[in-house]
C-alpha cells in the first residue's frame, strides 16, 4: 500500500461501502443529529443537503471520529470505525473542510506529504539511522504527492508555502491532500464554497474524475444546481433529521423539501454561505 | 578590552547550555501549549542518571568509554521520566483548563527533587562530577575549559540533527502538522497522542545532553541544579519566540551573551558600577527578557499569535 490508488472500473455502483445506522449526536440538551442512517456504495456521489444549522458537518464529524456519536454506528467496508480520526484515515475514509484547514506554515508539497503519513510507515530510529528503507519511503511518498499535485492542477506551486495560494487554489489543495491517504471515501465538506461559476464547474470536474479513480464521495453543499448536476443520490437534512433521500426529481419535488428548505423555486434558492455551522 | 573576545565565548557555551534545555520547553509548548515547568527537573534527574552510570564504571575507566556511557544513561532517565510524566500527570488533563495541567507541573518538580533523595541522600550537596581533565587551550586568543569541548560539540550537533528531523522526516512534518493544527493532524492520519509523547522524548533527551555538559563544565550536580537553569531556559524559550527551536537556541545564546557581557562590562559603565559582575547577571538577564518582549511581544523568532491559531 504506497504508491497504488485503487483503479476500479469508473461509474460502476457496487457494494456499500460506508454504512451509518441510527447516528444521533446530542449536545446536552441539544439534538443536533437525530437518528440519521446513509449508506454510499462503492463508485457513488451522494449529495448531502439542508439548511444552515441542519447538522450537515456534525453529522461529517461523527463519520470521522472527530464526536463520538451518542448514539448509532458508522460502519466502513463491513468494519464499525473506531470513533478515533486517525484511525478512520487509515482505515480509507478521507475528508474536506468547510473552512480550509491547510497547515498554512507548511508548503503545498509538504500538506499532500502530511496527508500520506498512515499510508507510509518510519520509525523514529530508522529516521535517524537514515537507512536505504527511509530514501526510498520518502522517495515514494514524493513521487505519489507529486502525481496528485499534477492531478489537481497544482504541480507548478509545489514549493509555494499554502497560505499564499488563493483561495480557490487551496480549495483543491485539501483535496489532493485527502487524496493523499488512498481513501475509498471522500468526504467533501461545501467544496465549492465562496467560488465562482467558473471555479465551481472545474470542482465538478474534478469530481467527476475523483470518482473515476474509484473513490466514492460524499458531498455536503448549498449549491443546488452543483449537486443536483454531481450526485447520483441526494439526502436532506433539515433539523438534524434525514426527511427524504433520493434522485434529483425524488428530492426536488417533496413536500417537505420544498417547504423547509428551499422555500421558494429552486433557481433563486441558490448558494448561501454557511457560516453558522462551523462546530469544529 | 582584550578580553571582549573571551567574553563572548563564556557567554556562547553558557548559552548554548541555555538552548539545549530551552528546546524542551519549546517543542512541548508548540504541540500542546503546556508550559512544562518541570522541565528543570527532567534535566536534572539526566545530570544524576549520567552520574549513576559514572559511578557504576570501575574507577580509571577512559573518558573516551564513560562519557558515551554517561550520556547514554542520562538520555535514558530523562526521557522515561519526562514521557512517564506525559502519559501519567498530563495526559489525564488534557482538555482541562491550562491552570491545572501548569500546577501539575510545579508539583511534578517537587516529586521529582524529592526523589532523587530517595536514590541519593546527600543529593542537596553537590555531587562529584567527572571533569575532562587537562589544562584549558587557548584558541585565537580564547581560553577554553576542556571540559567545554563537549558542549561546543555537542550543540550544533543536535540542533542540526533535530532541523533535518523535523523539516524532513515524515515523523517531523507530522509534528509540524500537529503543531500548527492537532485536529486537523489526527485527520490526516496522524496519531497526535504518538507527537506529544515524541516532543517531550526529544526534549527531555536535549535536557540530558545539557545535563551532561552542565556536570562536565561545573564539576558536579546537584538536586537544585535545575531550578535556576530551567527558568533560564524558559526564559530563553519565550526570548527566541516560543514554539520555534531554532528561536529557542537563539534566545538561549542572546541571553548567555548578555550574562557574559553584564558580567564583563556593565560596572565599566560611568554610574552604573554597583550593578556590574557576576552577581548582577541573572538581573541583566531578565532586563534583556522585558525589552524584548516589549518591542517584539512574540519573541526573536516568533509568529503572531494570530497567524498560529
Amino acid at each position: 500500500m504506497t504508491t497504488t490508488t485503487a483503479a476500479a472500473p469508473a461509474t460502476t455502483v457496487g457494494a456499500p461501502l460506508l454504512d451509518v445506522r441510527g447516528v444521533t449526536m446530542r449536545f446536552g440538551g441539544l439534538t443536533a443529529v437525530n437518528d440519521v442512517s446513509l449508506t454510499v456504495n462503492q463508485g457513488e456521489i451522494v449529495g448531502l443537503i439542508g439548511p444552515n444549522g441542519a447538522g450537515k458537518t456534525t453529522f461529517f464529524n461523527c463519520l470521522t471520529g472527530l464526536y463520538v456519536p451518542t448514539e448509532g454506528t458508522v460502519s466502513y467496508q463491513g468494519k464499525v470505525l473506531p470513533p478515533k480520526p486517525h484511525l478512520v484515515t487509515q482505515a480509507g475514509v478521507a475528508r474536506t473542510f468547510q473552512n480550509i484547514r491547510l497547515f498554512g506554515n507548511m508548503t503545498v508539497l509538504e500538506n499532500v506529504l502530511v496527508g500520506r503519513h498512515t499510508r507510509t510507515k518510519e520509525g523514529l530510529f530508522s529516521a535517524i539511522l537514515r537507512g536505504p528503507g527511509f530514501h526510498r519511503a520518502e522517495a515514494a511518498s514524493r513521487q505519489r504527492a507529486l502525481e496528485l499535485l499534477e492531478f489537481t492542477g497544482l504541480a507548478a506551486k509545489a514549493e509555494h508555502l499554502a497560505r499564499n495560494l488563493p483561495y480557490g487554489e487551496q480549495r483543491k489543495l485539501e483535496i489532493a491532500r485527502a487524496l493523499a491517504s488512498d481513501p475509498g471515501l471522500l468526504l467533501l465538506d461545501e467544496p465549492t464554497a465562496g467560488m465562482n461559476p467558473q471555479e465551481t464547474n472545474a470542482a465538478e470536474q474534478l469530481v467527476f474524475a475523483i470518482r473515476d479513480l474509484g473513490i466514492a464521495i460524499l458531498v455536503i453543499e448549498h449549491d443546488m444546481k452543483f449537486i443536483f448536476n454531481l450526485c447520483d443520490r441526494t439526502a436532506v437534512l433539515v433539523q438534524g433529521q434525514k426527511i427524504v433521500e433520493g434522485d434529483k426529481e425524488t428530492v426536488q419535488n417533496d413536500e417537505r423539501v420544498i417547504t423547509a428548505y428551499l422555500g421558494a423555486p429552486l433557481e433563486t434558492a441558490t448558494s448561501t454561505d454557511e457560516q453558522a455551522e462551523d462546530a469544529t | 578590552m582584550h578580553e571582549l573576545p573571551q567574553q563572548l565565548a563564556n557567554g556562547l557555551i553558557l548559552g548554548a547550555l541555555y538552548g539545549l534545555v530551552a528546546i524542551g520547553y519549546t517543542m512541548v509548548y508548540g504541540i500542546v501549549q503546556l508550559i512544562n515547568f518541570a522541565h528543570g527537573e527532567i534535566f536534572m534527574v539526566g545530570g544524576f542518571g549520567a552520574l549513576t552510570a559514572f559511578l557504576a564504571l570501575p574507577g580509571g575507566t577512559s573518558l573516551w568509554i564513560a562519557i558515551p556511557l554517561m550520556l547514554l544513561a542520562g538520555i535514558l532517565v530523562s526521557t522515561l521520566v519526562a514521557v512517564g510524566a506525559e502519559r501519567f500527570a498530563y495526559r489525564p488533563l488534557r482538555g482541562a483548563p491550562r491552570l491545572a495541567p501548569l500546577i501539575t507541573a510545579i508539583g511534578l518538580s517537587i516529586v521529582l527533587q524529592q526523589l532523587v533523595f530517595s536514590f541519593y541522600p546527600d543529593a542537596k550537596k553537590a555531587r562529584v562530577f567527572p571533569k575532562i581533565p587537562g589544562d584549558p587551550f587557548e584558541l585565537a586568543g580564547i581560553t577554553i575549559q576542556r571540559s567545554d569541548i563537549f558542549l561546543i560539540i555537542a550543540a550544533p550537533l543536535c540542533m542540526m540533527i533535530l532541523g533535518w528531523f523535523v523539516a524532513k522526516t515524515r515523523s517531523g512534518r507530522a509534528m509540524q502538522a500537529t503543531s500548527q493544527d492537532p485536529d486537523t493532524a489526527k485527520l490526516m492520519g496522524i496519531d497526535t497522542d504518538r507527537i506529544i509523547v515524541m516532543a517531550f522524548a526529544i526534549g527531555a533527551a536535549f535536557a540530558a545532553v545539557a545535563a551532561v555538559a552542565y556536570g562536565l563544565r561545573t564539576g558536579q550536580v546537584d538536586s537544585r541544579m535545575g531550578i535556576l537553569l530551567g527558568l533560564k531556559a524558559f526564559t530563553a524559550a519565550v526570548l527566541g519566540g516560543i514554539g520555534n527551536i531554532y528561536g529557542a537556541m537563539l534566545g538561549g545564546l542572546a541571553l548567555g551573551l548578555t550574562e557574559g557581557l553584564a558580567t564583563g562590562y556593565i560596572q565599566h559603565v560611568p554610574g552604573m558600577d554597583l550593578f556590574g559582575g557576576a552577581a548582577w547577571k541573572d538581573v541583566w538577564a531578565f532586563v534583556l527578557l522585558i525589552v524584548v518582549l516589549l518591542v517584539r511581544p512574540q519573541g526573536l523568532l516568533g509568529e503572531r499569535v494570530a497567524d498560529r491559531a
